[in-house]
């Protein structure tokens, strides 16, 4: 049975997990490696100079350096600038700069490519869920008898987006997508706007 | 009071209120991959629609059902609901393979439920005696202390890298910095647009690195649908839970006190208290562990679930939150304009007694529902998380358009969900950043106050007069050295 043969390897490394010492809230040893430290530090560096920069360019209303709008982001910017040079700095003892670009190479394993470009197809989507709904505004009433049955762009923008999503993870017939679609907007949406009294995004 | 807000929390209707908090809550935390923090930051878009108690507890409902539900998953099909469930996972999945699967469950179910308890005494014990000792604090502590929150955050959520905890904490603060600063109104960081002058409310920001990063992470991923065991009679052995009943209070005791330390969630309480426990069991007991032994479902299940009461006492007494999912609770109290604080009892009088006993209904609830849902559950796990996740994506449009009515917190959720994403691939914990959102605004005023109530003092003063200040300054620097030096 595929959970038999799954459900050791599973708790081994969940047991190596417990016997490693201290466990974070976060499990992030998994994903931290020193190339991706080194790449980190030096991003976080840059963005903390420039914020910096910008605190110490704020203009300054007050009488005293105590009260200058960019005092705490400043020592804020600084403290992490350090914190970043100490992470490169350990990044770089691990041996970081060795294939530093390599954390953008095409993986090896086709599964681990598999994921990328899937990952990469949903940032995608969920961009443009987002922005479609912002974009594109309209309302429509539909009286049925006293009751007022209202659509707003959400809805439209949502079914057909979220059928795509589902038809590429989740594999199934398209009828089948657009049905669990449909039926989760207009539920979520009269949830929302009936249950809650909170007006739908992408109306006028 | 205490009586009059147990009426009002005796409520039929508040009390359906919460058996729904509580099943979405066990349900919830019972499907792989979706979290208790994930649930919380989702569920408070939809909280804005309801009252202010219905929404506590509503809240607390779903808290407590969710770090119960991620159990169940652990158990039967060998993969945890929630991280916490880990330890769970290793000796209950071996004891449903030998049939024994129903009496695991019930193991866990009695733990969590004394385990709630505990947590819940500890903190209405506390909450007096830190509230006035907050009482005491000035701009000078309470800069220090929020400073001291993020910093234990993220030592607590990194492990062995505080470093990288402690820059996720710092790029929440520098989140916080966005928008008009509180005592000249200068615009920082805002680029001339004008919508960043409000701000960023860490609403969204919550949604977008606790449901949407998610999401990103699982939803590309061919997951595995387990094939659950045979449950069998699942009642909560009360003779085995007497047995262990010594180990269930230490593990209460270890998972209020983790619960309490800001960024230390179920997580740690969970693995710490299981370590403990296998250092402190008998022989024999201790040479069943890894394979099936039911006083570490009692050490693992206990803590985490106490965590839930530890976790509020910072919550409620500092506006410091105990753990990421506390962090979602104070946005939705902050919603309900509810400052919590050392002054909460002052501003909100008798909310404090409320939240216990909406704590103490939840419990209950969640006792009875975890009997009821373990089988239906079992039907939920074939349900594939690409089905699911879609449908979660629009709970985190909506949830965070909801907060203020602004599509700009979309955006803002977006944004905050692709650098989430990001930072986890790089391996940063998320909870830090948060934090530092959340008491940026804090840290900033009372540091700048404070600065100015020590111009033209002696330097010493800033110690003589502050002992408090000086205790905490201590605390901050013992943080930083224990992580920049101890957990190498």
């Amino acid at each position: 049975m595929s959970t038999d043969r799954n459900s050791d390897a599973f708790i081994e490394q969940a047991k190596a997990r417990l016997a490693s010492g201290f466990v974070g809230e976060e499990d992030i040893e998994a994903a931290s490696t020193p190339q991706k430290d080194l790449i980190s530090a030096c991003v976080i560096g840059a963005l903390c100079i420039g914020a910096m920069v910008l605190a110490w360019k704020m203009p300054d209303p007050g009488r005293s350096v105590f009260t200058h709008p960019g005092l705490l982001p400043f020592v804020v910017s600084l403290t992490m600038l350090a914190m970043a040079i100490g992470l490169g700095a350990r990044a770089l003892r691990e041996g970081g700069a060795k294939n530093l670009l390599g954390v953008f190479a095409r993986p090896a394993d086709p599964e681990e490519r598999e994921y990328r470009w899937r990952s990469w197809l949903l940032i995608v989507f969920v961009i443009a869920l987002v922005v479609a709904i912002d974009v594109v505004t309209f309302r429509i009433r539909i009286p049925v008898g006293d009751f007022v049955l209202r659509l707003s762009s959400f809805e439209c923008v949502a079914i057909p987006m979220v059928t795509v999503i589902m038809k590429i993870y989740w594999g199934r017939s398209w009828w089948r997508c657009f049905a669990v679609a449909t039926a989760a907007a207009l539920l979520l949406a009269s949830a929302f706007r009936y249950g809650f009294k909170i007006p739908m995004p992408g109306v006028y | 009071m205490i009586l009059e807000q147990l009426l009002l929390a005796l409520t039929p209707y508040l009390i359906f209120v919460c058996l729904i908090g509580v099943t979405l809550g066990i349900l919830w935390g019972a499907m792989p991959a979706l979290s208790t923090t994930m649930a919380m930051a989702l569920l408070i878009g939809l909280s804005t629609g309801m009252g202010q108690d219905t929404a506590i507890m509503f809240m607390l409902g779903v808290f407590t059902g969710s770090v119960f539900g991620g159990t169940i998953t652990a158990v039967l099909i060998n993969i945890p609901g929630t991280p916490d469930a880990v330890p769970t996972m290793i000796e209950g999945y071996p004891l449903a393979r030998r049939g024994e699967g129903g009496l695991a469950l019930g193991t866990a179910i009695g733990a969590s439920f004394m385990g709630n308890w505990i947590g819940i005494l500890l903190l209405i014990a506390f909450i007096p005696v830190v509230l006035a000792l907050a009482l005491q604090f000035r701009s000078w502590e309470m800069f220090l202390l929020a400073t001291w929150g993020i910093a234990i955050c993220g030592t607590m959520s990194a492990g062995k890298r505080p470093l990288k905890g402690w820059i996720s904490g710092w790029i929440g603060l520098m989140v916080s910095f966005v928008g008009l600063e509180s005592i000249h109104a200068t615009p920082r960081y805002t680029f001339g647009l004008n919508i960043l002058e409000d701000g960023i409310s860490y609403i969204p920001v919550l949604i977008g690195l606790f449901g949407l990063s998610e999401i990103l992470r699982v939803l590309p991923r061919k997951n595995y649908v387990g094939i659950p065991e045979a449950v069998g009679r699942v009642v909560p052995p009360v003779k085995t839970l007497w047995r262990h009943a010594r180990t269930a209070l230490r593990s209460g005791l270890i998972g209020t006190i983790i619960g309490a330390i800001p960024g230390a969630g179920a997580n740690v309480a969970s693995f710490l208290s299981y370590d403990i426990g296998r250092r402190r069991a008998s022989p024999e007991e201790r040479a069943k562990w890894g394979t099936g032994s039911y006083e570490a479902i009692v050490c693992s299940e206990a803590a985490s679930n106490a965590n839930i009461g530890g976790s509020m006492l910072p919550t409620l007494t500092l506006g410091i939150p105990g753990s990421a999912a506390a962090a979602a609770f104070l946005a939705a109290l902050e919603l309900k304009n509810v400052i919590v604080g050392p002054t909460m009892q002052i501003e909100h009088p008798g909310l404090i007694y409320y939240i216990y006993w909406s704590l103490i209904i939840a419990n209950f609830l969640m006792y009875g529902m975890a009997i009821v849902l373990v089988k239906p559950c079992v039907k939920l796990f074939s349900l594939p998380l690409a089905l699911l996740m879609p449908l979660i994506l629009l709970i985190c449009v909506l949830g965070s358009y909801a907060v203020s009515l602004s599509y700009f917190d979309v955006y803002v959720m977006l944004a905050a969900g692709l650098v989430g994403y990001i930072l986890r691939r790089f391996g940063f914990p998320l909870a830090p950043l948060v934090l530092g959102a959340i008491l940026g605004p804090v840290a900033d005023e009372n540091f700048r106050r404070a600065l100015l109530v020590f111009e033209g003092k002696p330097f010493s003063s800033v110690f003589i007069d502050h002992p408090i200040g000086t205790l905490l300054l201590v605390v901050v620097l013992y943080t930083f050295y224990d992580g920049i030096f101890r957990r190498r």
